[in-house]
């Protein structure tokens, strides 16, 4: 028997969910880079403090 | 030829074969769930090493001889020498098993072009192209782990599941949510447990929202006609989270205290930026 994931994805994921704000935005996230097509980078927003994954693409369908 | 011998014969002849399978079983050791390595004792992981064996022995077989003629020929074209000519070592080998005596020269040519075979093969089964191949093939079984865990954690993605436990008091019950670092199935494919790496605690909470009592039975002769429609009634019955902790660690839960399990995967890419180019959120929140 094996691990699924390697320790240092282990790491990754507990602290990319403990910076979002939890593993729900992450999810959230996955969420809107799939709608962008992969194409964009996150970000922190100044006002509210939440991460959001902004888009390139001119994909303007609604979600 | 005895005993002993016989078997170290055998097993130089199927040495590819076996290669390709010790490979095989080292390029699967991620799957997860139930462990599909190929036992050397079932009669398939024989009959693969037995074909793969015989096409690579083949294929060495004439990259062997068409080599040695070209040396040959060239020894022969420009009156050059480079000692005296050997049989194909492969061919040699073979002969060898059958009790011909098999020269030193031949023997280590045989031993060099034997370990030529384990390295392709074993380089094949470890490539991208071989794993492209099996790589929609539950060949072991795993059903649903398979499709939302293994193979999405073998191509770039975290599964992270989200666990209801049965542990209840009254309404509430507690769930765990965080990366699926192991999951374990019996031979039918029943969870036995999973584990979750770095997972927040939560209660979760069913039925109507607390503070809210559900619709009194009423006589129809004293039934209030303003009273909500079922649709409404609705709105506030469901499922809620309440309460989230970061436990920290790794949780492991049997299957007996296991009511759902709800898996996302989240693709590597996008935790590796966040992890890299986000600093620590500014709050407490959701700590």
């Amino acid at each position: 028997m094996a691990s699924i994931l390697t320790i240092d994805q282990q790491r990754t994921a507990g602290s990319a969910a403990r910076k979002v704000g939890g593993y729900s935005e992450l999810i959230r996230l996955e969420r809107e880079r799939r709608a962008a097509k992969g194409h964009g980078h996150v970000e922190r927003e100044s006002g509210t403090g939440r991460v959001v994954f902004t888009g390139k693409s001119l994909d303007t369908r609604p979600e | 030829m005895n005993l002993t011998l016989g078997v170290l014969a055998s097993v130089l002849a199927l040495l590819p074969g076996l290669a390709l399978i010790a490979a095989f079983n080292l390029t699967t050791r991620r799957g997860g769930a139930r462990r599909p390595e190929m036992q050397l004792t079932a009669i398939s992981a024989l009959v693969l090493a037995v074909f793969f064996s015989t096409l690579a022995h083949l294929f060495t077989y004439l990259v062997t001889d068409t080599v040695l003629a070209f040396l040959q020929a060239l020894s022969i074209r420009f009156h050059t020498s480079a000692g005296p000519v050997i049989r194909n070592p492969l061919g040699a080998g073979f002969e060898a098993l059958g009790g011909r005596a098999l020269p030193v020269r031949e023997g280590l040519w045989l031993l060099g072009v034997l370990t030529a075979e384990i390295i392709l093969v074993a380089n094949l089964t470890m490539s991208r192209g071989f794993r492209l191949l099996i790589d929609n093939i539950d060949y072991n079984g795993q059903g649903w782990v398979f499709e939302h865990i293994t193979r999405p954690a073998e191509n770039g993605y975290t599964p992270v599941g989200h666990v209801y436990t049965s542990t209840m008091s009254g309404r509430f019950g507690i769930a765990y949510k965080g990366a699926v670092t192991d999951i374990r199935q019996d031979e039918k494919g029943q969870v036995l447990s999973i584990a979750l790496s770095r997972p927040e605690r939560f209660l979760y909470e069913i039925g109507p929202e607390a503070g809210t009592t559900a619709p009194t039975r009423r006589r129809w002769f004293k039934r209030d006609r303003t009273e909500a429609r079922p649709a409404e009634r609705d709105a506030d019955v469901g499922i809620r989270h309440h309460g989230k902790e970061s436990a920290g660690g790794v949780v492991s839960l049997d299957a007996r205290v296991i009511n759902n399990i709800v898996v996302h995967c989240i693709a590597n890419s996008l935790l590796q930026e966040i992890d890299t180019n986000l600093s620590d959120p500014p709050t407490g929140d959701g700590e």
